[in-house]
C-alpha cells in the first residue's frame, strides 16, 4: 500500500510537478544567493513582508486554479476584484452598512457572478473565456456606474489590520494565506467533490458518463474563483484602505504566470493547490529581486512576460512526452 | 540489400524502469500480411509505436527498405512510406471526413493561398468509394459512430500511398460486413506489394487474411510462423503460455427474479424508434444489429446520457426518471461506453482514481474524507480479478495498454455495484484469454442476480452471452431471439430487415 502511494506520488510528480520541484530548488537558491549578496533581505521582516505581500495574490490565483483545472478560463477575476471593492467601501463608507454585513453582501454578490459565469459556460455553451470577457466587461461597467471611476476611502482603520496586522511575527495575511491553502488542499485532494474538478478537467465526457454531475462541478469551480477572489479583493483593498475601479486591473496576468509557474495545466486535469502558493511565493520573490536591483515596473513587465512564455513552453514540451 | 520491407532488430524498451520490449525482433516483406498477436500488454501497440517514431527504442535497430534508419518523429517514417492505423481513434471531431482524411497535406490541394475544400471533398470521396465505404466526407466526424470513423481512419491511413500500413486493431469496433470491406482492401493492397502488419485479438480473422503470424508474450517475441503451419488453439497457447478451455454456456430460467428494467416506447430523435422491452435479474439479454442500428444510442438514453423524445423508463416495476447519468447511477445502472478513449477513460488520473469515480460515496471515510486505503485496495482487487497489467494500482491510465485500460473501465463499473448493468462493446481490444475470464464474470454477475445487457458486434459475444437476443435495425427493434432460437442467421436476417 505504501509501495503504492509512493509510485502514485511519483507518477504524478512524473510531468508537470517537475516544475514544482525545480521551482522549489531555484527559490531555495535565490534566497540563499540573495541574503549572501544583501543581508538585509535574510531579515525575519523580509521574508515575512514577502509572504505577506503574496498572500492575498496566492488567494486569487487558488481561486482561478479551480477554473484552469477543469479546462476553462476565468477572464472576469479582474472586474470582480475591482467591483467588490469598490462596492465594499462604498457600502461601508457611504452607506454605513457594519463592516461584516458589506462582507456577506459582496460573498453574496461573487457568488451569484460565479453561477452567471457557469451558468453561460455550462448551458450557453459559450466558450469560458468569451463568457468571462464578457462578464467582466459588464462588472467593469457597473463599478465605474457606481463609483464614477473615483476611489472611496475613508474605510476605517481596523480594517487595515486585515493587510497589515500580525500575530507576533507573522502577519494575518499569512495566516489567512495558510488556512485558505489548507482548506483547498484538504479539499481537492481528499474530498469526492474536489476529486470531480481533477476528473472533469482531465475528461469531462467520461466523468458525465461515470455518473459525476459535471454541469455542478462546473458552476462550483466558477463559484469558488469567484469567492476566492472577493476575498482576495478585501484583502487588497485593506491596504489602503480604501476601495478602488482598478484595484485588480493588472492582476490577471499574474494570476495566470502563479497557475502555470506552480504546474497547473492549462489544458486541464493536473495541478495541486500546494503548487499554486509555490508558484506565488516564487513571483513574489522574483519581484522583489527586480525591485532591489531597481528593475523599473515597465521591465518588470516584459520579465514576468518571459517567464510566463518559459514555463509554458516547458510544460508543452514535457507533455510532448 | 534486403528484399524486406522492414526489418526490426533486437529492439529493447523499457518505461520508467519497466521492460515493455525485450530484444525483439520482426520483419516484413513485400505483399505480405504479418499479423501480430499477443495478451494485453504484451507489447504489440509498443513496437508499432517504436518503428513509426512515436516512442524511442532503448537499443535495437530499424531497417526499412534496406536502410539502416532514425525516425525522431512520425513524419520522418511517414517520408519513409509508413502509415499507421492507431488503436485509439485520433480524429479531429468538429472537422469533416475530408479535412480528417487528408489532415497536415493540406497544402498538396490548396491554391497558393486558399484551401481547397472541393478538390479535397472529391479526392476523399475516392478514396471512400476506393474501400468501399459510405460515408459522405463532407460531414463532420462527430456526427459519425465510432465504427465509421475507425473507416475514416483506415481511409486516411490508406490516402498517404504508403509502402508499409500497420494496423493496430483497425476491427476492434466494425461489424463482419465492414470487416469484410476492410478484407478486400487488404487484399487488393497485397496485390500491390505492401506490406502490412496487422494486429487484432480476433484470431479467426487470421486464418481470412494473414501470410504470418507473429506472437508476442511479456514484451518477449516467442514466434513467427506461416499461417498454414498454424490453427486457433496453437496461437493461443503461444499467447498465454497455457492451454484455455472455453466452456459453452449455461443459463438457468428459474433462477431469474422479477423484472428489473422496463423501457416502453422510447424515442429519441431518429436513432431510437419506438423501443420497449425489459430483462429480469439474473438474466443476461444481448443486443444486436448492425452499425447504426441504434443500440448504443438507445442504451445512452437509457443511461439519461442522451435526450429522450418520449417514453418510460421503469425500474423495480416503478417509472423513474432519468434525466443524466448521474440520476442513472443512482438508479444502480451502469453503462460502459463502447468509446473508451472519449468516454470511458480519464487518462490523467490513476487506475484507482478511475475505478472509484462512479461511487466516490463509497469510499468515504468520516463522511466526507476520501478513504485512499480503501480506493487502492478495492482497485487492487479488481486489478487481480481482471489481470490488468500495471506496474501499481497508482499507474496513470494514458500508460496502460488499450485492452489494460478496457479492463480497468469494466473494473469501474464492476465496483459500482450496479444492479443493472449496460455493456456496450465490453470486451473491445481485450485478449482471448481475458475475454473468456470477463464471460465467466459477466455470467457470475447475472447469477448473484444482476440484470446485464451486451450490445455487441460480434456475433459469437451476442451468442456466447445471451440467454435473449433483441435484434434492431434503423432504431427499431426488429424482433427478439430467445435461448433455443438464438443463431447467426436469425440475427442477420433480423437485422437486415427494414422495419416496415
Ligand atoms: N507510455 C508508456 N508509459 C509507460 N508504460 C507504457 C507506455 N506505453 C506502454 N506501456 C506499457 O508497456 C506494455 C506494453 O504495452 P502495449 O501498448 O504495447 O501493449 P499491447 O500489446 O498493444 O496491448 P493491447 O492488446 O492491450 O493493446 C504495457 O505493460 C504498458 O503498460
Ligand atoms: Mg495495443
Amino acid at each position: 500500500m505504501s509501495d503504492s502511494k509512493q509510485r502514485l506520488l511519483k507518477s504524478r510528480l512524473s510531468l508537470k510537478t517537475i516544475i514544482n520541484d525545480w521551482m522549489i530548488v531555484f527559490l531555495f537558491i535565490v534566497l540563499v544567493a540573495l541574503s549572501s549578496l544583501n543581508p538585509n533581505f535574510r531579515t525575519t521582516t523580509n521574508i515575512m513582508n514577502i509572504l505577506r505581500q503574496a498572500s492575498f495574490v496566492a488567494i486569487i490565483a487558488m481561486g482561478e486554479f479551480f477554473v484552469i483545472l477543469i479546462g476553462h478560463m476565468d477572464m472576469s477575476i479582474t472586474s470582480i476584484i475591482n467591483i467588490v471593492s469598490i462596492f465594499f467601501a462604498g457600502f461601508v463608507v457611504n452607506n454605513g452598512i457594519p463592516m461584516g454585513l458589506s462582507f456577506i453582501i459582496v460573498l453574496l454578490m461573487s457568488v451569484f457572478i460565479g453561477i452567471i459565469n457557469g451558468l453561460l459556460v455550462v448551458y450557453g455553451k459559450v466558450p469560458s473565456f468569451i463568457a468571462t470577457l464578457v462578464v467582466m466587461n459588464i462588472l467593469k461597467g457597473l463599478s465605474y456606474i457606481y463609483s464614477g471611476g473615483l476611489p472611496i476611502s475613508g474605510l476605517p482603520s481596523s480594517f487595515g489590520k486585515l493587510a497589515l496586522g500580525r500575530l507576533g511575527v507573522i502577519p494575518y495575511a499569512v495566516i489567512l494565506m495558510i488556512v485558505v491553502a489548507v482548506i483547498l488542499y484538504v479539499y481537492t485532494e481528499h474530498t469526492a467533490i474536489g476529486r470531480s474538478f481533477y476528473a472533469v478537467g482531465g475528461n469531462s465526457e467520461a466523468s458525465k458518463l461515470s455518473g459525476i454531475n459535471t454541469n455542478f462541478v462546473i458552476i462550483l469551480a466558477f463559484v469558488l474563483c469567484a469567492i476566492l477572489s472577493s476575498i482576495g479583493a478585501l484583502g487588497l483593498t485593506s491596504k489602503t484602505l480604501s476601495g478602488n475601479v482598478t484595484l485588480g486591473d493588472n492582476i490577471l496576468f499574474d494570476v495566470m504566470t502563479i497557475c502555470v509557474l506552480g504546474g497547473t495545466s492549462l489544458s486541464g486535469g493536473r495541478g495541486r493547490v500546494v503548487g499554486v502558493v509555490i508558484g506565488a511565493l516564487f513571483l513574489q520573490v522574483i519581484s522583489n529581486i527586480m525591485v532591489i536591483l531597481g528593475v523599473n515596473t515597465y521591465l518588470q513587465w516584459v520579465v514576468k512576460g518571459l517567464i510566463l512564455i518559459v514555463v509554458v513552453l516547458i510544460d508543452s514540451r514535457s507533455k510532448k512526452e | 540489400m534486403s528484399k524486406n520491407l522492414v526489418e526490426l532488430l533486437n529492439i529493447n524498451k523499457a518505461f520508467f524502469g519497466v521492460i515493455a520490449l525485450d530484444k525483439v525482433s520482426f520483419d516484413l516483406i513485400p505483399g505480405e500480411v504479418h499479423a501480430l498477436v499477443g495478451e494485453n500488454g504484451a507489447g504489440k501497440s509498443t513496437l508499432m509505436k517504436i518503428l513509426t517514431g512515436i516512442y524511442q527504442r532503448d537499443s535495437g535497430e530499424i531497417v526499412v527498405n534496406g536502410e539502416p534508419k532514425e525516425f525522431p518523429h512520425v513524419r520522418e517514417s511517414m517520408k519513409a512510406g509508413i502509415s499507421m492505423i492507431h488503436q485509439e481513434l485520433n480524429l479531429v471531431n468538429h472537422l469533416t471526413v475530408a479535412q480528417n482524411i487528408f489532415i497536415g497535406r493540406e497544402a498538396e490541394f490548396s491554391s497558393r493561398f486558399f484551401q481547397n475544400d472541393n478538390k479535397i471533398n472529391q479526392k476523399a470521396k475516392e478514396i471512400c468509394e476506393e474501400i468501399g465505404i459510405d460515408i459522405d466526407p463532407e460531414i463532420e466526424v462527430s456526427e459519425l459512430t465510432v465504427a465509421k470513423q475507425q473507416m475514416v481512419e483506415i481511409a486516411k491511413a490508406l490516402s498517404t500511398d504508403s509502402e508499409i500500413i500497420i494496423m493496430d486493431e483497425p476491427t476492434a469496433s466494425l461489424t463482419n460486413e465492414e470487416i469484410r470491406d476492410l478484407f478486400t482492401v487488404i487484399k487488393r493492397l497485397k496485390k500491390q506489394n505492401k506490406g502490412i502488419i496487422y494486429i487484432s485479438h480476433k484470431l479467426e480473422e487470421l486464418f481470412q487474411i494473414a501470410d504470418r503470424v507473429s506472437v508476442m508474450r511479456d514484451g518477449n517475441m516467442v514466434d513467427t510462423f506461416p499461417i498454414e503451419e498454424a490453427d486457433e488453439d496453437m496461437i493461443i497457447r503461444k499467447m498465454v503460455g497455457r492451454e484455455i478451455k472455453i466452456k459453452p454456456p449455461t443459463f438457468d430460467e428459474s433462477k431469474f427474479g422479477k423484472v428489473a428494467l422496463e423501457v416502453i416506447n422510447l424515442n429519441s430523435g431518429d436513432m431510437v424508434k419506438e423501443v420497449s422491452f425489459s430483462i429480469r435479474y439474473g438474466e443476461i439479454v444481448g443486443f444486436a444489429g448492425l452499425v447504426g442500428a441504434g443500440r448504443s444510442e438507445t442504451m445512452k438514453v437509457i443511461f439519461g446520457a442522451d435526450h429522450k423524445d418520449s417514453g418510460e423508463i421503469r425500474i423495480d416495476g416503478n417509472p423513474v426518471t432519468i434525466n443524466n447519468p448521474y440520476d442513472a447511477v443512482n438508479n444502480s445502472i451502469a453503462y460502459l461506453s463502447e468509446d473508451r478513449k472519449s468516454e470511458g477513460i480519464i487518462t490523467t488520473l490513476p487506475i484507482f482514481e478511475n475505478i472509484s469515480l462512479p461511487k466516490l460515496q463509497d469510499f468515504l471515510k468520516l463522511s466526507f474524507l476520501l478513504n485512499e486505503q480503501k480506493e487502492i485496495k478495492n482497485a487492487e482487487e479488481m486489478i487481480k480479478l481482471l489481470d490488468v497489467r500495471t506496474p501499481s494500482s497508482a499507474q496513470l491510465l494514458q500508460y496502460l495498454s488499450g485492452g489494460n485500460q478496457q479492463k480497468v473501465v469494466i473494473a469501474k463499473w464492476l465496483s459500482s455495484n450496479s444492479k443493472i448493468l449496460i455493456f456496450d462493446e465490453p470486451t473491445r481490444g481485450i485478449d482471448v484469454g481475458a475475454k473468456d475470464q470477463i464471460y465467466d464474470l459477466m455470467e457470475e454477475l447475472a447469477d448473484q442476480g444482476n440484470a446485464i445487457i451486451v450490445v455487441s458486434s460480434e456475433m459469437q459475444e451476442i451468442i456466447r452471452l445471451s440467454n435473449r437476443v433483441f435484434v434492431m435495425a434503423e432504431g427499431r427493434i426488429t424482433g427478439e431471439l430467445s435461448s433455443k432460437n438464438i443463431s447467426q442467421e436469425k440475427i442477420m436476417s433480423l437485422a437486415v430487415n427494414r422495419a416496415s
